[in-house]
């Protein structure tokens, strides 16, 4: 009985999905500035228009929604149907998946995105533990709370031994410069800002340290199951484009375009730079499943369980579906530097997230 | 007899006609799983917050709020309110001023509220407060303004000092109309501490509710939704019952 009548609406909904046109909608994670600006690898393909482009013959167009709840909100919109794929954080990805949202992990996506915990430039607080019981702010649900959580871990130290607040960036900055918080956990933005004499970095994971590199968050790039079970072809043809995209930036000869591309959607050029330090962006956006992101993707998984944040544990295996990737590598990423040698760089995925 | 118990019973079958389409649209997956948990999940939820103990510290710290912030706003809507309904004078003086006011949307306030209070406890209770004020402050001011004058008369008559006249005359007169208000304030406190929560903070079930929200979890947000239903339940049955307690002329009031 269960099954008929979800068959029947599936059936429904399956109806009025091939009755209509055909629209991909394509989720991003909003910015400080309010811009409908993408920023990295689909940044570029934004730029280029090389959705539209590849499927425009077809009469498909590719929706573009900018979500300034960011990943929290993007999980909500991946649950009711009106996301088809997105790129976001480490820990939306991970929560909704723990959430029970059917997703498929189709593409890794960066590794490297640093964390800013500011005060206020004034403020006596020197220390990781000199925070201890006092007021925090950021943005819940997001990679900052993923890596927050993992680096206080580190301390000994849990969220309840801090007051914690639930504020955007532009709340937090400003809750900051008020004194209603005593940091805040937040993005490059935070650069910008201490140069400016608006707060004092008091730590960051833009340093060469192992440990900070570990804490250091990342993004996953997902697509509704449903999307990928009535369209697979589609999604096939969004992983070439994507990994098209990829081959075209993903190259240290043009580190100034990727500069300039991360900073468009209003982010000043200098902070970008310095966020970027001596990193290599290829390798932070390879987009290939191998041990680094795996690592991180089951570590992430992990910390995740241990703070609670999900209560149950996520089968990588079932979660990451690399079939659209590896087709697209052989098609797209022949020549590419970073496929080189694929797919034997890529490590076998198996088992759970939380517990190897 | 029988209609007495049709009056009972009415609202709980509305009640239970409401669970059980839940629990059907849940069990058929009409709408989708991950954001219409099954209510028996949602149960299970409470259940073990309540164990854990955070359903006690959340609400503990909402019904704080409300009994603080209502207890400002309301006060001050009393007195205020009894001063412009006895005076004419101070009516003129004020009253266009609170009405402008009384305009603002709550949920306007907000932004000011942080700017002047802070985003920890003050600008919450600050919100409660004038989320209270206004009902209760019209009302009084109603219902001290329509004491019949024969009543004043007879009390004249009868030589009654200006405290007795207050507390023989005005009191009674007024004090249904200042239940209503008292009543109409305390939905608003619970609905008021519940957005101050969704704001900024660390704790309360406002909190709670956007905590889970933010970690996709669902059920959270619905066993926050209950447990506001049942509070504001709960209240509205304690007022009803104060009412028919200290006025009992009127009958039900609201």
């Amino acid at each position: 009985m269960k099954r008929k009548i979800a068959a029947a609406t599936q059936l429904l909904w399956t109806a009025t999905v091939l009755a209509g046109p055909v629209e991909i909608h394509l989720a991003v994670v909003g910015n400080p500035y309010d811009t409908p600006i993408a920023t990295g690898i689909i940044g570029y393909a934004q730029e280029h228009r090389l959705f539209e482009t590849e499927f425009a013959k077809e009469g498909i167009s590719v929706k573009w929604d900018f979500y300034k709840g960011t990943g929290p909100a993007i999980n909500e919109g991946l649950a009711n149907g009106g996301v088809d794929v997105t790129s976001y954080g480490d820990l939306p990805g991970i929560l909704g998946k723990a959430g029970g949202i059917d997703t498929r992990l189709i593409v890794p996506g960066t590794v490297g995105q640093n964390i800013y915990v500011a005060t206020a430039p004034q403020s006596s607080l020197r220390t990781l533990l000199d925070l201890r019981g006092k007021r925090i702010g950021y943005m819940k649900g997001t990679y900052l709370h993923l890596s927050w959580v993992r680096l206080i871990r580190h301390l000994g130290l849990s969220e309840r031994d801090f007051k914690v607040f639930n504020l955007s960036q532009t709340e937090g900055a400003a809750a900051l410069q008020s004194g209603h918080i005593d940091a805040y956990v937040g993005v490059n933005t935070f650069l910008d800002l201490a140069t400016r004499g608006g707060a004092r970095i008091l730590y960051t994971t833009n340093t060469k340290d192992a440990q900070a590199r570990e804490i250091q968050g990342f993004s996953v790039v997902v697509a509704s199951s449903r999307f990928a079970r009535e369209h697979p072809d589609l999604l096939q043809r969004w992983v070439n484009v994507y990994v098209r995209a990829a081959v075209a930036v993903l190259d240290e000869q043009k580190r100034d375009e990727w500069i300039r591309l991360a900073a468009k959607p209003g982010y000043p050029l200098d902070n970008i730079r310095r966020d970027l330090g001596e990193n290599s962006f290829v390798e932070q956006n390879a987009a290939v499943f191998d041990e680094r992101y795996l690592a991180k993707l089951r570590s992430g998984i992990q910390a995740a369980l241990e703070a609670g944040l999900i209560r149950r544990d996520i089968d990588l295996a079932t979660w990451i579906d690399r079939s659209y990737l590896d087709k697209a590598l052989k098609t797209e990423a022949a020549s590419a530097t970073w496929a080189k040698g694929y797919p034997s760089v890529s490590a076998s995925i198996t088992g759970s997230g939380g517990r190897p | 007899m029988r209609r007495f118990a049709w009056t009972i019973l009415a609202p709980f079958s509305v009640q239970f006609a409401v669970l059980l389409a839940w629990y059907l649209l849940a069990r058929f997956e009409l709408f989708p799983p991950t954001l219409l948990i099954p209510p028996q999940l949602v149960w299970q939820t409470i259940v073990d917050l309540w164990n854990s103990g955070d359903l006690q510290t959340h609400m503990g710290w909402s019904l704080r709020r409300v009994a603080l912030g209502y207890g400002i706003g309301a006060g001050a809507g009393i007195g205020l309110g009894a001063a412009l309904g006895s005076s004419r004078r101070l009516e003129i003086w004020f009253g266009p001023t609170l009405d402008i006011f009384k305009q603002v949307p709550v949920f306007a306030w907000a932004p000011m509220m942080i700017v002047f209070f802070g985003i920890e406890e003050a600008s919450k209770l600050a919100f409660v407060a004038v989320a209270c004020f206004y009902p209760v402050l019209l009302n009084t001011t109603q219902g001290v303004k329509s004491v019949q004058a024969k009543l004043f008369e007879v009390g004249e008559v009868f030589g009654l000092s200006p405290r007795q006249r207050f507390l023989r005359i005005v009191v009674p007169s007024a004090l249904p109309a200042v239940l209503t208000g008292l009543r109409q304030s305390i939905a608003l406190a619970w609905m008021a501490v519940v957005s101050a929560e969704l704001l900024g903070a660390e704790s309360g079930i406002g909190f709670y509710m956007t905590y889970s929200r933010q970690l996709f979890q669902m059920d959270g947000v619905l066993a926050g939704v209950l447990l506001v239903g049942a509070v504001g339940i709960a209240t509205n049955a304690l007022f009803g019952a104060a009412e028919r307690w200290l006025v009992p002329w009127i009958g039900e009031v609201a």
